[in-house]
């Protein structure tokens, strides 16, 4: 591995720690390690063709999903380092003791990630924290902007506490909630709180209250990273079966501020949501997605990280999908299996167009047209026509295997079979117009053209056909 | 079929910028840290200058029943 020159540069100032480690060791041991790690300074490559077709088919691909987990990740460390940068340049402008919380948190995840690199990854690459980059990089200088960067604190200690690292540090509770991204968060009380740790259980208290009732974290699964909680103000997060997706309920960062869309939907909060609702209808998603097309449904298992719920809006379910966070559905509460099935699909495909985008650029920037499609009353830009036009196609996809698919639900079927006609009339004609506009890349059109032909191989349905 | 309705004015006008990334995926935080790398370098200024490009969302709203 190439490491620049001096290990450290100009102005990296040296900092006081009170987590434990023996950094000489540490060092020691990454450098014995054949390390892959690479240096910095080169293009992302292009994915392989089969993996781009695949891609352009919205079919689910080894290939095209590890593209896309490496893109993630790389964009993830972009706005990391962004971050860095804009702190250092503007020191001034920060609390010196937020300023020292942010070096703290910094360095401790550079020994968890030397002890454990796919334990820091998973926190990094953790949706809610790609939001949390996007708040902190958006925030004016101020108290406001602060308060985005202690949580760089508690992503550390997260990972920390996941890796099973040692620990003795103080981080701040921004609100009195410790939030622990992708695993849940302690109320605490106003102030500094200490996390010491013992035997992969790390104790949680006010840093002025020693003495009083903690919560205690506890690392149930080395392998996995799962942690449980207990004690006083505990929440943990709630898996979803079938994969590693959680029901976000908890995370600061979930949602915007101000909510999504327009009219803006916010988030729900953990008393307002029928948490036995949302996983059956998870479940129930999940075994349609099985029956329907399996590949598919193993796409959805391994790759939406977070379920977060929406306070409910109207009497027709809406999803969301921030372009910071892929792996994140924001949705209102589905009507059933159906509703949360094709939402599921409809948004992984977002996330998808979004990473690729930051790898391959599909349109270019700087044109501003805006085009009638079909599944909207609004006019849209050629980014929305593009994220439209693959969301639903990817949902003709799955309605078109749903017709034919033995042992699907009958009513799945019909419905189907309602639904594939006028979307798939919808996307031919918007995957017409990016085909004729002068905003796409060579890239985009290469993309849109295969589009193009999966679009085509669907056809009309039998009952089109007569 | 379709139509091309309206320029819009203030959307995407960032004419120049080349949104792509560099490759970071397999690189560890201390390098990342140090790094000077003239391409990393490029692509965070892009971010620093347009931040607001980050607060892209895709909402299912304004859809046609």
């Amino acid at each position: 591995m190439r490491r620049a020159p001096g290990g450290a540069e100009a102005g990296d100032h040296a900092i006081t720690e009170v987590e434990v480690e023996a950094e000489g060791d540490a060092e020691a041991e990454v450098d014995a390690e054949a390390d892959p790690l690479q240096e910095p300074g080169v293009i992302a490559a292009p994915p392989r063709p089969a993996a781009f077709a695949a891609l352009a088919a919205t079919r689910p691909a080894p290939a095209g999903a590890a593209f896309l987990r490496s893109g993630v990740h790389a964009r993830r460390l972009l706005l990391l380092k962004a971050l860095l940068v804009r702190v250092r340049r503007h020191r001034d402008e920060v609390a010196p003791e937020t300023l020292h919380g942010f070096e703290t948190a910094w360095r401790l995840l550079e020994r968890t990630e030397r002890a454990a690199p796919g334990v820091v990854r998973s926190v990094l690459d953790y949706p809610t924290t790609g939001a949390w980059l996007a708040a902190a990089l958006t925030e004016p200088a101020g108290p406001a902007l602060d308060g985005h960067l202690t949580r760089l604190e508690l992503v550390a200690a997260t990972a920390a506490l996941r890796a099973g690292r040692p620990l003795d540090l103080v981080v701040q509770a921004p609100g009195g909630v410790l939030s622990l991204p992708g695993v849940g968060s302690v109320l605490v009380a106003p102030g500094p709180v200490r996390l010491t740790s013992r035997s992969q259980a790390v104790r949680v208290r006010s840093d002025d209250a020693r003495g009083a009732p903690a919560a205690l974290l506890r690392l149930v699964d080395a392998r996995t990273g799962a942690v449980t909680g207990s004690g006083p103000g505990w929440r943990g997060l709630r898996g979803l079966a079938g994969g590693a997706a959680r029901l976000e309920d908890l995370d600061p960062y979930r949602v915007p501020p101000g909510g999504v869309g327009t009219p803006a939907r916010v988030a729900a909060e953990r008393p307002d949501i029928d948490h036995a609702a949302w996983s059956a209808h998870w479940r129930a998603a999940g075994e349609l997605l099985r029956r329907t097309d399996r590949e598919r449904a193993t796409e959805v298992g391994r790759t939406v990280g977070a379920l977060v719920p929406l306070l409910p809006h109207g009497p027709r379910s809406v999803g969301a999908t921030l372009s910071v966070a892929p792996g994140a559905v924001l949705m209102t509460p589905s009507a059933g299996a159906f509703d949360m099935a094709e939402t599921l699909v409809h948004e992984l495909h977002h996330s998808k167009l979004s990473t690729l985008h930051e790898l391959v650029p599909l349109y270019r920037p700087g044109r501003a047209a805006l085009y009638r499609v079909g599944w909207r009353t609004d006019a849209r830009p050629v980014a929305g026509v593009f994220q439209g036009a693959y969301a639903h196609l990817a949902l003709a996809d799955l309605w078109r295997r749903a017709m034919a698919a033995p042992g699907v639900p009958g009513p799945w079927s019909v419905r189907a079979v309602q639904q594939f006609d006028h979307v798939h009339d919808q996307v031919g004609e918007a995957l017409a117009m990016l085909l004729e506009s002068d905003e796409l890349t060579n890239e985009g059109r290469e993309f849109a053209r295969q589009m193009r032909q999966l679009h085509a191989s669907l056809g009309a349905s039998p009952r089109a056909r007569g | 079929m379709f139509e091309r309705t309206e320029w819009a004015t203030g959307v995407g006008r960032s004419a120049g910028r080349s949104p792509r990334l560099p490759d970071l995926a397999a690189v560890d935080l201390r390098t990342l840290r140090v790094t000077d790398d003239a391409v990393v370098g490029a692509a965070v200024e892009r971010v620093l200058r347009h931040p607001s490009d980050l607060v892209v969302s895709w909402p299912e709203d304004a859809l046609v029943d």
